[in-house]
């Protein structure tokens, strides 16, 4: 497999970057985090098992993979709830309301999940380096 | 032609090959996703995920068939 994880995901993580700078209202920004890292996670597990197929990542790696994949599956969940709830709390209470439990709540859980898939991405590239 | 640009040639040719088939198309994903500047409603983030799959089914062998007595598509 070797360095082709560290091109793929450069790129993937620069537009990533981009859409987490952007300058949007938190549930758009937690929205985008979310589907990014959906994204990310898709291609990484499809590249990650087509080389498990061609033989070039052994059980114990794919073990591995897997470990780190389903700890942020279980994150990303965690977020998408979160900034469900948010957005529900807006809705109901209104836009002026004060809604910062919440906030706090969303912007934990998406920062847990985008900790989570660092954590997958740099095992993945650590793998790509050979190491 | 020397053996070791032979191999760089064939290891540009995999990386480039690697970012077009992974690379270009998530990249392409992720620009549909994110392009549009509107409030995302409640059915929108609802709507995330419903996709993702298990990270095991990635790793599954492509002739792999269900064990006798497992879920499988319905008759």
């Amino acid at each position: 497999m070797k360095r082709k994880f560290v091109n793929v995901f450069v790129c993937c993580l620069f537009v990533f970057g981009m859409a987490a700078c952007a300058e949007r209202s938190p549930v758009k920004t937690a929205y985008d985090i979310l589907a990014t890292s959906e994204i990310l996670y898709d291609t990484g597990l499809t590249f990650a098992g087509d080389q498990y197929q061609a033989g070039k990542i052994d059980e114990d790696q794919k073990q591995q993979i897997i470990d780190y994949a389903s700890r942020f599956k279980v994150a990303w969940k965690a977020a998408q709830a979160a900034v469900i709830t948010y957005k529900k709390a807006l809705r109901m209470r209104g836009e002026n309301a004060d809604v910062s439990t919440e906030d706090i709540a969303m912007r934990t859980a998406v920062n847990a999940a985008k900790a989570a898939q660092n954590l997958l991405l740099e095992y993945m590239t650590l793998l790509s380096k050979g190491g | 032609m020397p053996k070791s640009e032979l191999a760089q040639i064939t290891a540009i040719g995999n990386v480039t090959a690697a970012a077009l088939e992974y690379g270009i198309p998530a990249i392409q994903r992720i620009l549909a996703k994110v392009q549009t500047g509107d409030e995302p409603t409640v059915e929108d983030l609802e709507a995330l995920g419903k996709d993702m799959k298990d990270p095991e089914d990635y790793f599954k062998k492509p002739d792999a068939q269900p064990a006798p007595g497992s879920e499988g598509d319905p008759v």
